[in-house]
């Protein structure tokens, strides 16, 4: 299959890269937290640092409200440049599934957390609610590719294909998938 | 609930340890039919890969210790029960219908319903792509207090029920009505 990554998302890795992984993924989302502490290191180490591999975070509303204010949180810390760090500030501090620690307020506690960030501007930028269409959008993008829940992730590129990977799968499973891609 | 009826009749069944090896083996089956219905795509991919077997194995053990990171010890438990009396029960319809060449009648279809419930209560190792979700929970097991809990507790009640009607008729098969 393909698939059209917005220009809008951040990478982390390396332009040249030879593939890609885009990650749906929803911050209220405990397998996705799995999938960021146990799997997700690995990748960064073997294939996103040494220059193999690109990694896309999409955020999506699945789970509850909450998960809209989170989407929306981390376009306002990409306002920042600042989006990766939300990203793991948030999943370093995930809380139980519609429990209220997505809230607007909860989010702009945790995100005076990260280093740098301005807290004023981002708080300003989440109060406005300038990105809940944004998130909307990706939530809808994410359903016509076939996500169907979070994490699902697409490995390859547009001249090879993608294969998803649904859930917090083991690190094996895709190692397996890029290796194949990679050739 | 006749306690000493289902004994008994326990006793009539599990005496041939053929019918305790087939319980052991298809209560292993159920639970590993219960991870793979919920995580189903990933075996497509991994099977689609060529990949080992022991990646098949990873896969199935990962989607495992997933529902006891999600959803907890007593689902997890609960899951592994209606594994155990999903095998029970399909022993002793089969020792039924050997005995007595007959199914048993409609209550015996109920414990069917109580293995459903066991496969729509475990958890997947995605969040809304349990089996729940095809019927439009959206948000999967999440949506639910007890995680899930809800459908496996009553799904747990169902095979004991069913497992006592089956009890009951072996009991009544062998002896002659007045």
């Amino acid at each position: 299959m393909k698939l059209q990554i917005p220009s809008f998302t951040p990478a982390r890795g390396s332009d040249s890269a030879q593939l890609n992984i885009v990650e749906f993924g929803d911050y209220q989302c405990p397998f996705c937290e799995k999938f960021f502490q146990e799997t997700e290191p690995q990748i960064m180490q073997n294939y996103v640092n040494t220059g193999k591999v690109k990694f896309y975070f999409e955020g999506v509303q699945f789970v509850g409200p909450d998960s809209l204010t989170l989407g929306q949180g981390s376009w306002c810390a990409d306002e920042q440049g600042k989006y990766y760090e939300y990203h793991d500030q948030m999943y370093s501090n995930q809380g139980r599934e519609n429990s209220g620690w997505g809230t607007p307020d909860k989010v702009k506690a945790l995100a005076a957390g990260i280093t740098g960030l301005d807290t004023q501007k981002f708080n300003a930028c989440l109060d406005s609610k300038k990105y809940e269409s944004r998130v909307q959008q990706l939530t809808s993008f994410a359903q016509n590719v076939g996500v169907t829940g979070t994490p699902t992730s697409f490995i390859g590129d547009n001249q090879k294909g993608y294969i998803p990977i649904v859930g917090a799968q083991p690190y094996d499973v895709f190692k397996q998938v890029i290796d194949k891609q990679l050739g | 609930m006749n306690v000493i009826v289902m004994k008994s009749a326990f006793l009539i069944v599990f005496r041939n340890p053929a019918y305790v090896i087939s319980s052991i083996l298809i209560s292993s089956f159920m639970f590993f039919i219960f991870i793979l219905a919920n995580n189903f795509s990933t075996f497509v991919t991994v099977i689609g890969l060529n990949a080992s077997p022991k990646l098949l194995l990873d896969v199935t053990t990962n989607g495992a210790s997933n529902i006891l990171y999600a959803a907890g010890a007593a689902l997890f438990s609960s899951i592994i029960a209606v594994s155990i009396l999903s095998g029970i029960t399909i022993s002793m319809i089969i020792y039924q219908l050997r005995i007595t060449r007959s199914f048993g009648g409609k209550k015996n279809l109920a414990g069917f319903g109580g293995i459903f419930g066991g496969a729509f209560s475990s958890a997947c190792s995605a969040c809304s792509t349990t089996l729940a979700s095809i019927f439009g929970v959206a948000g999967g097991l999440a949506i639910f207090p007890l995680k899930g809990l809800e459908i496996s507790l009553p799904s747990i009640g169902i095979l004991v029920a069913s497992m006592y009607f089956i009890s009951k008729g072996l009991m009544e098969s062998g002896r002659c009505k007045i």
